[in-house]
C-alpha cells in the first residue's frame, strides 16, 4: 500500500467494517465502558500505524483481532483492573416492553450468563466470545491468540465446562444443566 | 434451548448442556457503543494519528549496553591506578622514611646521626641467622698461608700444649675492631673460643685445623680492613714478621654457616 491518501481510505473501510465487532470485543474482554473506548481508540491506532506494513498474511479480520487480542492482553498485565461489581458491567440486555414468559426467561438467561462470563479467566472469556459471538474458525483464534489449533480446541472444551459448572451451581439460571463432579470442573 | 421442567433425553445430558451453552452464547447480543462514538472516535484517531506523524521523534536516551559498561568501568580503573600510581613511581609525592634520608627538615647533624643509626640498625641485622642457618653480611676475608709452618713448632708432640696465640690475637683484634662473627676453617670463633697449637696442629673448639687458614669476618668491614691493613696488626705482623702469605679483602657480602651446636643450642 502506497500513497498516503489511499493509506486513509482503507483504513476507513477497515473502520467502518469492523468498528462495532471490535468495540463489542474489547468490551466483552474488559467490562467497563470508558475502558471499551480507550482501548477500541488504542487499537485503531496500531492498526492505522501497522496498516503500511500489513503484509496479507492473514484476513483484514483477523489481523485486526490480534491487535485487540494483544492490546487487552497488554492492558490487563499493565493495570491488573479490579473485578468489576454487577452495576459496572456494561453488557445489558435491552428490556423490550411486554414480553411473553419464554422470551422473559431468555433474557434473564442470557443477564445470567454475561455474569458468569465475566468470571472467566483471560483466556477462557476471549475464546468464547471469538468462537461463539464473534463466529471465528478454531484456526483464525488460533492465527488471533499466536498459538496453535489444538491448543484453542481443548481452552475452548474447558472454558464452557467451566462456564456450564458455575452455571449449574446457580439454582436461579432458567436453563435446565446438570450439576457436575468437582474433578470434571475446569479452572 | 431447553429450560428448566423440560427433561432432556438421558445419556445426553452432558452433550446437550454444552451445545446449550454454545447456543446460548451465540445469542448473546453485541454490546454497541454508545451513539456518536464511532463518528467521535475516527476524529480522535485521525488526531491522534497525526499529532504523531508531525511531532518528530525525540532522540532517546538509551542505556549503554552492559560490555560498553563493563568497558568504560575498566577504562576508568586503569585511569585510576595510574594516577594514583605515576606520581609514587615519580617519587615527587613519596612519604620521608628512615631509609631514604633526604628528609628536608634535617640539619646535617641530624641527618648524620639518622645515617649513622641505620649503620648500626643494619650491622645488627647482620648476626641475625637466616633460616636456611647461615649468617650474612658485610665483612672481610682473610686468607693466611703458612708454608714454613711458622703457627706451630716443628717436632713438638702430639701430646704438649702450646702457648702460640698469633691466631687468638688476631681473632681479638678483630673482635675489638668492629668483627662480629668470625669462622676459621668453617668453624665458628667466638670472642672466648680456644685457639691453641696442639702439637703441630692447630685446635679451636676441640678441632683440629691445618693451613692455609680461611677467616670469614662478618662486622663493620671497612673498619675492620682499616684495622687489619694497619703496620701494627697481628695480620701485618703475620705477614712481615713471620713471612707468611696473607690475603685481605674487603667483600659486602660474607657468608658464614651456623654450625649445629649452635643451632641445637639456640633451639
Amino acid at each position: 500500500m502506497s500513497g498516503m491518501g489511499e493509506l486513509e481510505q482503507v483504513f476507513h473501510q477497515l473502520y467502518d467494517e469492523y468498528f462495532n465487532d471490535i468495540y463489542s470485543f474489547v468490551a466483552y474482554s474488559v467490562g467497563r465502558r470508558q475502558d471499551a473506548e480507550d482501548l477500541t481508540q488504542e487499537v485503531f491506532v496500531k492498526a492505522y500505524k501497522g496498516l503500511a506494513n500489513f503484509r496479507g498474511d492473514s484476513e483484514l479480520k483477523t489481523w485486526l483481532f490480534a491487535i485487540a487480542r494483544n492490546t487487552i492482553r497488554n492492558w490487563i498485565v499493565r493495570k491488573k483492573p479490579l473485578p468489576i461489581t454487577e452495576d459496572e458491567l456494561l453488557w445489558q440486555v435491552p428490556h423490550t416492553g411486554d414480553t411473553p414468559e419464554s422470551l422473559l426467561e431468555e433474557r434473564e438467561a442470557m443477564d445470567k450468563l454475561q455474569n458468569v462470563l465475566n468470571q472467566l479467566k483471560d483466556s477462557y472469556k476471549t475464546v468464547i466470545v471469538l468462537r461463539g459471538l464473534h463466529g471465528f474458525s478454531v484456526k483464525e483464534v488460533a492465527e488471533i491468540m499466536d498459538c496453535s489449533e489444538t491448543k484453542i480446541k481443548v481452552t475452548h472444551f474447558r472454558a464452557l465446562r467451566k462456564l456450564r459448572s458455575l452455571l449449574s451451581a446457580d439454582p436461579t439460571f432458567p436453563i435446565s444443566l446438570h450439576h457436575l463432579p468437582s474433578k470434571e470442573v475446569g479452572t | 434451548m431447553i429450560f428448566r421442567g423440560n427433561k432432556p433425553e438421558p445419556g445426553k445430558e452432558k452433550i446437550n448442556d454444552l451445545q446449550t451453552i454454545e447456543e446460548a452464547i451465540t445469542n448473546l447480543p453485541k454490546i454497541q457503543p454508545r451513539p456518536g462514538l464511532k463518528h467521535q472516535m475516527f476524529a480522535d484517531i485521525m488526531q491522534e494519528v497525526k499529532s504523531q506523524e508531525v511531532v518528530p521523534e525525540k532522540p532517546k536516551f538509551r542505556f549503554p549496553t552492559f560490555g560498553f559498561t563493563v568497558s568504560l568501568a575498566g577504562c576508568a580503573f586503569a585511569a585510576l591506578i595510574a594516577f594514583t600510581m605515576v606520581p609514587s613511581m615519580i617519587g615527587t609525592d613519596q612519604p620521608p622514611t628512615l631509609r631514604s634520608g633526604s628528609a628536608p627538615d634535617l640539619t646535617p647533624e641530624e641527618l648524620a646521626a639518622r645515617q649513622e643509626a641505620e649503620r648500626e640498625l643494619a650491622l645488627l641485622r647482620q648476626v641475625i641467622p637466616h633460616d636456611n642457618g647461615q649468617y650474612i653480611g658485610e665483612g672481610v676475608e682473610v686468607t693466611i698461608q703458612d708454608p714454613q709452618s711458622r703457627l706451630i713448632r716443628k717436632g713438638s708432640l702430639t701430646g704438649d700444649v702450646e702457648t702460640r696465640v698469633d691466631l687468638y690475637r688476631l681473632v681479638q683484634e678483630i673482635y675489638n675492631n668492629g668483627g662480629q662473627l668470625i669462622s676459621i676453617n668453617g668453624i665458628l670463633v667466638e670472642p672466648y673460643t680456644e685457639v691453641v697449637s696442639h702439637g703441630n696442629l692447630i685446635e679451636i673448639s676441640e678441632r683440629r685445623v691445618q693451613a692455609p687458614f680461611t677467616m670469614k669476618v662478618i662486622g663493620d668491614g671497612k673498619r675492620i680492613y682499616q684495622a687489619l691493613h694497619n703496620s701494627n696488626s697481628a695480620l701485618s705482623k703475620l705477614s712481615v714478621d713471620e713471612g707468611m702469605e696473607v690475603d685481605l679483602r674487603q667483600s659486602r657480602l660474607v657468608t658464614i654457616m651456623m654450625e649445629e651446636e649452635n643451632t641445637e643450642s639456640s633451639q
